[in-house]
């Protein structure tokens, strides 16, 4: 078959009024060439002229509802929901993100109580390291007392209560070079501002010493150097002076070594 | 059709349609129902099947709009290609004693005053008769065999008793004539 026997059969097919057979060879070639697929559009505006010679009839007024009935439904049926839709694969993403808000919560919790742990355990630490630090330095304190008190040169005079301080006790030990270390139990704490003072009285003539407080223990602890002239005779008085201590006394003896 | 219908090109309403502008559709229903319905119950003689049809080619119009290329011809031709193809369609499906019973019970139908009154519709009806009219009563009863009662060129020639090259002749010579004799004058049409 050759062009020309295409273009005959053109007309004809605008009209639908092909045969079977002639209709797919021809339709085979208009799929392969655009000359016939543009002369065809021309054919078929001629052959839908035809249409204008029918008689104009009003179809009823019920096909109209039903047209937009129909498109409006399908429209409705085309809308995408907001909410998605669930499938199987959705609802595993669901699960999914429920898991993992619930494996970060509990991840979370977990470092925050690591983390509360974690600074708890710095606070003990600190704590600890202070009460090993008071602790080294009472041993240490403790141990220069012992050595203080049981060295073979020690001398040794224990302090007694006046009426001020009922049931305190004291005692200093001081070697031949005048270090002294004195311990005392028993007595107030003192208030705000205040603490309790060491004096050595030569003769008649109170010498300052140096100013304590007692710990939370109620132990009373100071070290110091004797003056001189306190080294040959000397008695020892405790008094509550100001925090930085007094040049001479001003506050009531509470305890003091024998006259 | 409404005279503020007109002032819409036809194109545009199908561009509307096909972005899913439901008022563009009833605008277009309202613009060719008459015409559409006119040929859809021509070739089926049929009111009940007639509406059905013309139901379906605007639902079809609905989801294939976007198809629509201006470029390959006007909004009327596809739309009355369309037309015609789904009654075609609807015809071929019936039984061919109900096909024979239709054909011979063909009547004269009623024409609409209101559609018949719109004066673009009846310009063109009025070239296209005219036109139809010149042509041999051979060719225009050969067309009218194909284009209405949906016929093959091999059916004509079986109902004419006449040879199938002829009928091929006279199908071919009639469009030729009727393209001719439209073509200057009719660019509402869309010939070149």
């Amino acid at each position: 078959m050759v062009h020309a026997d295409y273009k005959e059969m053109l007309p004809i097919h605008a009209l639908a009024a092909l045969d079977a057979q002639d209709d797919r060879v021809l339709t085979e070639h208009l799929a392969s060439c655009a000359d016939c697929r543009l002369e065809l559009d021309e054919w078929q505006k001629v052959s839908a002229s035809l249409a204008m010679t029918v008689v104009l009839q009003e179809p009823s007024k019920e096909v109209r509802a039903r047209i937009l009935s129909s498109i409006s439904k399908s429209e409705r049926a085309n809308v995408v929901p907001l909410i998605p839709q669930k499938n199987v694969w959705s609802s595993l993403g669901s699960f999914g993100v429920i898991a993992a808000g619930i494996v970060f919560v509990a991840l979370m919790i977990s470092v925050l109580a690591l983390w509360n742990e974690n600074r708890n355990n710095q606070r003990r630490l600190a704590e600890l390291a202070t009460q090993i630090k008071t602790t080294q330095e009472q041993l240490a304190q403790q141990q220069k007392l012992i050595r203080q008190f049981t060295a073979p040169d020690a001398h040794m005079t224990e302090l007694m209560p006046t009426t001020s301080a009922p049931g305190a006790k004291a005692m200093i030990a001081y070697d031949k070079t005048g270090h002294a270390m004195l311990i005392a139990r028993g007595l107030p704490a003192a208030p705000a501002g205040k603490a309790y003072q060491l004096w050595y009285i030569v003769g008649t003539t109170p010498m300052p010493g140096k100013v304590f407080k007692m710990d939370e223990a109620g132990n009373g602890l100071v070290e110091d150097q004797m003056p001189t002239e306190a080294m040959k005779s000397a008695t020892f008085a405790i008094t509550m002076e100001d925090a930085n201590g007094a040049a001479k006394p001003t506050g009531g003896i509470l305890l003091h070594s024998a006259f | 059709m409404q005279p503020e219908l007109a002032q819409v090109d036809d194109v545009e309403l199908l561009k509307a349609v096909a972005r899913k502008d439901e008022q563009a559709l009833a605008d277009l229903y309202d613009r060719y129902r008459a015409v559409l319905f006119g040929l859809i119950n021509r070739i089926l003689n049929n009111r009940e099947e007639a509406e059905d049809v013309l139901q379906d080619v605007f639902i079809q119009v609905w989801g294939r709009a976007a198809d629509f290329d201006e470029k390959r011809g006007r909004p009327f031709t596809w739309l009355v290609t369309l037309a015609r193809s789904r009654a075609i369609d609807r015809l071929r499906n019936l039984a061919s004693r109900e096909r024979t019973a239709i054909a011979g019970a063909r009547e004269p139908t009623e024409a609409v005053s209101d559609a018949v009154s719109d004066a673009f519709l009846s310009e063109q009806r009025g070239l296209v008769n005219s036109a139809l009219a010149q042509l041999p009563e051979e060719q225009k009863h050969a067309l009218t065999l194909a284009y209405f009662d949906g016929l093959t060129q091999s059916e004509i020639a079986a109902r004419l008793g006449a040879p199938l090259g002829t009928v091929k002749t006279r199908m071919r010579s009639g469009l030729m004539k009727l393209r001719e004799l439209l073509g200057g004058k009719s660019e509402s049409f869309g010939f070149e």
